[in-house]
């Protein structure tokens, strides 16, 4: 398969990946209180909407990158602007990616830095996006079933040690209900926004995307589940005192002789953290590329993944400041951006109609030319 | 963090240095340049305890009141 394209298949699994990410171990929408599954399973028809916008802008311009496509749509100055408004949340999902990867290491090398630590995650996720687009679709097809595999096992593992009496009662409060729908429709389903700068690399271009849609179900169910049954281990108060749920759900769980059967699934949360950075930080480069009409990507690469690095650390040096600023700001701004950019190109597309049928759209489609 | 911001140089030098040079595309040159360099400057600031640069994160402190006032109309808990 050439460097620069990738199957239906491995577009469905980077999805599952985005969708996954830190939020499996973190707890997204752990703030509405026992009802925070439901609210997951309502978010989910935001996440299902985006899914929809980006598909429906890919068809509209097949082969051209939504940076591209923005600019056609809206006109240069208004296209750029909302683009940079674009690539800046992208970098800042990233910085977030970043420390949540290095602070659940530290949870078991607490003596590595976090200079080092960083740096190490972006160059091993920099030399992956040097092989490609490609490359990086074909990691995600071979980590998703693994994850998959992992995400069921801890999650019947968990099961044992379930009480659901302490989900009851259920919906007393609608405004929580509504409150963590926008949460969790923030963070974690409007990431699938990121997917909108992988899909003009599709190699297969046709009309059905069944397997985008049943993936992303899959991280639906998960995510109910999970939330179900962290709740039901640990409790709607405890949930939110805990930094790691799922981990914190894992520690309960003993089986004879075995202890720390939580280590075991160290494994699910270093991959799905590293693929969803990696992800991101391909966004990321893909998007500047596009930004700047670069000829290819792969020189920017390492200045990117610098830059991040430094900032990072400038940003976010303390967890504690880190927890109480994130948790807060990032579903806002993440909903806020995510839902705006597709929901506006979408728009200009079906208003403009049959007037953005001019020569642009025949030009060449988006490579990743190294 | 010094050591950082040199490897981090070095590694930009030696892996991309020559092919950019070469092809000359001074687009390509100019925001190569332009990355390393806003992260050398932001290292150094950070290193050097200045804080002269504008912080992003200030940005986000900005939202910080109108996301606790939406945190607590829904009255969810973080």
């Amino acid at each position: 398969m050439a460097e620069s394209s990738l199957s239906e298949r491995q577009l469905a699994f980077m999805l599952f990946m985005s969708l996954m990410g830190n939020a499996l171990i973190l707890a997204p929408i752990s703030g509405s209180g026992r009802d925070a599954w439901i609210s997951s399973l309502l978010a989910a028809v935001i996440g299902l909407y985006l899914l929809f916008a980006i598909i429906s802008i890919q068809k509209a311009f097949p082969g051209q990158s939504i940076i591209k496509i923005s600019e056609i749509c809206l006109g240069k100055l208004a296209g750029k602007t909302l683009n940079l408004i674009f690539i800046t949340m992208i970098f800042y999902s990233i910085i977030i990616y970043l420390f949540d990867t290095c602070i659940l290491i530290r949870t078991i090398f607490p003596f590595l830095t976090c200079n080092i630590l960083r740096s190490l995650i972006i160059i091993s996720t920099a030399y992956c996006i040097y092989r490609g687009v490609n490359a990086v679709g074909r990691l995600a097809d071979l980590l998703a079933p693994l994850t998959l595999l992992f995400i069921v096992g801890s999650l019947l593992v968990i099961s044992t040690v379930a009480d659901f009496s302490r989900l009851q009662p259920i919906v007393t409060n609608w405004r929580m209900l509504v409150g963590g729908t926008l949460d969790g429709a923030g963070w974690p389903y409007s990431v699938i926004t990121i997917l909108a700068l992988f899909l003009p690399f599709r190699s297969d271009t046709g009309e059905r995307n069944r397997l985008l849609y049943i993936w992303f179900f899959a991280g639906v169910i998960i995510f109910t589940i999970r939330n179900i049954l962290v709740l039901s281990i640990l409790g709607p108060e405890y949930v939110l005192l805990t930094r790691f749920p799922l981990y914190a759900s894992l520690r309960f769980v003993a089986f004879a002789d075995f202890q720390r059967v939580e280590l075991f699934f160290f494994i699910l949360w270093f991959v799905s953290g590293f693929m969803v950075l990696l992800i991101n930080y391909t966004a990321g480069v893909l998007a500047v590329k596009e930004f700047f009409k670069l000829p290819n990507f792969k020189s920017i690469i390492l200045p990117i993944g610098f830059f991040l690095v430094v900032m990072s650390l400038y940003m976010y040096n303390s967890d504690m400041e880190f927890y109480t600023l994130e948790g807060i700001t990032t579903p806002i701004i993440k909903l806020s951006i995510n839902l705006l950019y597709p929901t506006i190109i979408l728009l200009a597309i079906k208003i403009r109609g049959q007037s953005l049928q001019s020569p642009q759209i025949q030009s060449r489609p988006v490579s990743s030319k190294g | 963090m010094v050591e950082l911001i040199i490897v981090f140089l070095l590694l930009i030098c030696i892996v991309e240095g020559p092919g950019v040079i070469k092809r000359r595309e001074w687009k390509e040159i100019l925001v190569v340049s332009s990355f390393s360099l806003l992260a050398v400057l932001y290292g150094l600031d950070y290193v050097l305890r200045l804080y002269l640069l504008p912080d992003p994160k200030s940005f986000i402190y900005m939202l910080l009141p109108l996301a606790e006032q939406i945190m607590d109309f829904f009255n969810l808990s973080h």
